[in-house]
């Protein structure tokens, strides 16, 4: 698409999207930029963004780096952890990653259009999947479509016969395995995905007759499984965080060290003085997990948006919340030395 | 509510609660990083990284006494009386060179005029890392220009750990300070509790040399901290000591096949600092009648404050000094002490 200088000057560093997405297509943004309609204030627009800013600030201060305190020190000290630590380490990352760059897309998206810039959806709801087709076309979205366009199409797709349609599909995966990172547990990442996507197709029919609940079940563990390979340092790591979930043996409890560093954040600190931090601990995940399967998501949220005073409330306690934890105490208060 | 009401009553409302809440901050003052104790509230002696800035920024003093945990113990007013003093004690538990750098740093900026820095220096210092903290330093405390503020200013996380505590006992009207004076390293000591808490290493089958390793390196990065701190300072006379581990600690070293290169890279780095005229050193590793006696210890490497005590006395009476001349024998004593020692029956008993 044809555009000015400027303007394609524009596209490129628009920082709300520069650094992690949404991945947005030039014939996205540029009719945008060029709409002088758009090169006014929109109070309406200017609300909506403020309120989706402080709903992704807030995952990603309140929520994700929490769960990333729990998983950076599971992964730091896997041969130690008991089955109830890396379960917590496992399923937490699944949760960090989720929030940490949903949360980010939603400032990305609440920043653009305070200036009446409309981004794509990158997230829709991706751990109510039901396979992992339909996973990737929850999980960042925008990647999946460049992805779809600039390889799996260009390549055939699935129109030159079965066999070439699942090789395609691994070559996308394991392109996408590359794009995240060099290294063997990307890449091992995006061929268990693909070979998940390619079995998905064979066994199209009879997977789909399974009940709903078993479905989401598998999908469910099949992406918490390929998320460790996706965090851990090696492919011997991953492996071995995945093991100490059976074999870490049983206890309730959690490390002193990780205690200390769980602690620090004033609001599970309050938390754990009611409840115990074990419990705390699965009340996080399990509030986590219901937020994520019945709470509505940024897009369907922001679609029935009105500037009412329960959002005022909600809005103003999220950033006043994350603002004020944003620096938190980070550093380590405990030492055995 | 319209979008233009909304919003604007939102960023008003934000902004004003942010002000109050900085401006408490402010007042309260829980770390200590706009002066000393406000009259107002009780402080209290908190996490040594967090409150070590705002000591060695704001309180008055002429000495300095940095350190590891080895010196958690130290009583202040001890020093101060034998050394003729005004002390502050600034311990980093388990802390390295560039831990013990940055305070200095601090307390050189802070107009105070000080005469001696009292460095307790070991081995975890020694072969430690040069270039990064024990543990991740809060930085905003530790500028002096005031730059990363806010991150002081507008975080819950102190105001709940610190200031409320402050808030708290201020109600309560307890008077205490934010300075660590007296022993803070507290556990049960005794030979009983020393060796039920060591796990002897398995007997390593290599011994690590010293000068064919990358030591060398490591211990020339730690003493360029050191130096440059000697060197800037020529009007500061640096007082090094070295303190008094127990045998299983050096048990430990002799399993793990370091106890040789230790050794010579302790000489190596005394050797080094012997060199400035503003230097002395005191080495208490080796002083026997200690560190034999595990009833003075909790673990194999930290003591009794009655130790503490000890070794302070005798390095206000110039005991256990390090020459040029006495380097060599010291470091031979040590290791005669250490390999005659009968640890198998220590170990036995």
């Amino acid at each position: 698409m044809p555009c000015g200088f400027g303007e394609y000057l524009l596209y490129v560093a628009f920082f709300p999207k520069l650094v992690q997405g949404p991945i947005a297509q030039q014939k996205e943004l540029i009719p945008q930029f060029s709409d002088l309609g758009r090169k006014v204030l929109n109070w309406d627009n200017v609300a909506k963004g403020l309120s989706l800013f402080a709903i992704g600030l807030a995952k990603k201060v309140l929520v994700a780096d929490n769960f990333g305190k729990i998983v950076d020190y599971g992964f730091g000290h896997i041969s130690s952890l008991n089955s109830f630590e890396a379960m917590l380490a496992v399923l937490g990352y699944t949760f960090q990653i989720y929030f940490d760059f949903s949360g980010y897309c939603d400032m990305a998206v609440g920043i653009g259009l305070m200036f009446n810039i409309e981004l794509p959806q990158n997230f829709n709801s991706p751990y109510k999947a039901l396979s992992i087709s339909d996973f990737w076309k929850r999980w960042h979205i925008t990647l999946t479509n460049f992805l779809t366009r600039y390889i799996y199409i260009p390549l055939g797709g699935s129109r030159k016969g079965k066999i070439r349609g699942y090789l395609n599909i691994l070559i996308v995966f394991l392109v996408s395995g590359l794009w995240h990172g060099a290294g063997y547990t990307f890449i091992l990442w995006g061929l268990m995905h693909g070979i998940a996507m390619a079995l998905e197709r064979i066994t199209k029919s009879g997977y789909e007759k399974l009940p709903k609940v078993i479905r989401w079940i598998l999908t469910f563990a099949f992406i918490n499984i390929t998320w460790v390979f996706f965090r851990a340092g090696s492919v011997t790591d991953a492996m071995a965080m995945l093991k100490q979930v059976f074999v870490g043996g049983w206890s309730f409890a959690i490390n002193a060290e990780l205690t200390e560093t769980l602690l620090q954040p004033t609001l599970i600190s309050i938390a754990n003085r009611i409840l115990g931090l074990p419990v705390v601990s699965v009340f996080a995940c399990a509030g986590a997990l219901l937020t994520v399967l019945l709470v509505k998501n940024s897009t369907e949220w922001l679609k029935t948006f009105k500037p009412c005073a329960g959002v005022w409330v909600q809005t103003y306690f999220l950033l006043i919340l994350s603002i004020l934890s944003v620096s938190g105490v980070s550093t380590f208060l405990y030492s055995n030395f | 509510m319209k979008s233009k009401k909304w919003t604007i009553t939102m960023l008003l409302v934000i902004v004003l609660s942010l002000t109050v809440f900085a401006g408490i901050m402010y007042w309260m003052d829980p770390l200590l990083h706009y002066g000393t104790e406000n009259d107002t509230f009780t402080y209290y002696e908190y996490g040594e990284m967090y409150s070590n800035p705002g000591i060695a920024m704001h309180y008055t003093y002429d000495a300095v006494m940095v350190g590891t945990s080895m010196i958690e113990n130290t009583d202040v007013d001890l020093c101060d009386e034998l050394f003729g003093c005004k002390m502050v004690r600034l311990p980093y538990s388990g802390g390295t060179t560039y831990n013990m750098k940055t305070i200095l740093d601090v307390c050189f900026a802070s107009g105070n005029e000080i005469k001696t820095v009292f460095w307790e220096l070991d081995e975890f210092q020694i072969f430690g890392s040069a270039t990064e903290p024990r543990y991740p330093l809060p930085d905003y405390l530790y500028r002096m220009d005031h730059r990363e503020d806010l991150s002081y200013l507008l975080n819950l996380d102190i105001f709940y750990h610190y200031g409320m505590n402050n808030i708290l006992g201020t109600l309560r009207g307890e008077m205490r300070s934010a300075e660590r004076r007296g022993e803070t390293l507290t556990g049960t000591f005794g030979a009983e509790a020393t060796l039920a808490g060591y796990s002897r290493p398995e007997k390593s089958a290599s011994i690590c040399g010293f000068y064919n390793s990358a030591l060398p390196e490591k211990v020339d990065a730690n003493l360029c901290n050191i130096e440059i701190l000697i060197q800037t300072h020529p009007e500061t006379q640096f007082v090094f000591f070295m303190p008094p581990f127990s045998v299983l600690y050096w048990d430990a070293e002799i399993r793990n096949g370091t106890f040789e290169s230790t050794m010579d890279g302790v000489k190596y780095a005394l050797k080094h600092l012997l060199e400035y005229e503003n230097v002395q050193i005191f080495f208490f590793q080796g002083e026997k009648e200690i560190i034999t006696n595990l009833n003075n210890y909790k673990d194999y490497s930290h003591y009794g404050p009655w130790i503490n005590n000890l070794t302070t006395q005798y390095i206000s009476e110039g005991r256990n000094q390090v020459t040029k001349d006495n380097v060599e024998q010291l470091i031979c004593d040590m290791k005669d002490t250490i390999y005659s020692f009968d640890f198998e029956l220590l170990l036995k008993s």
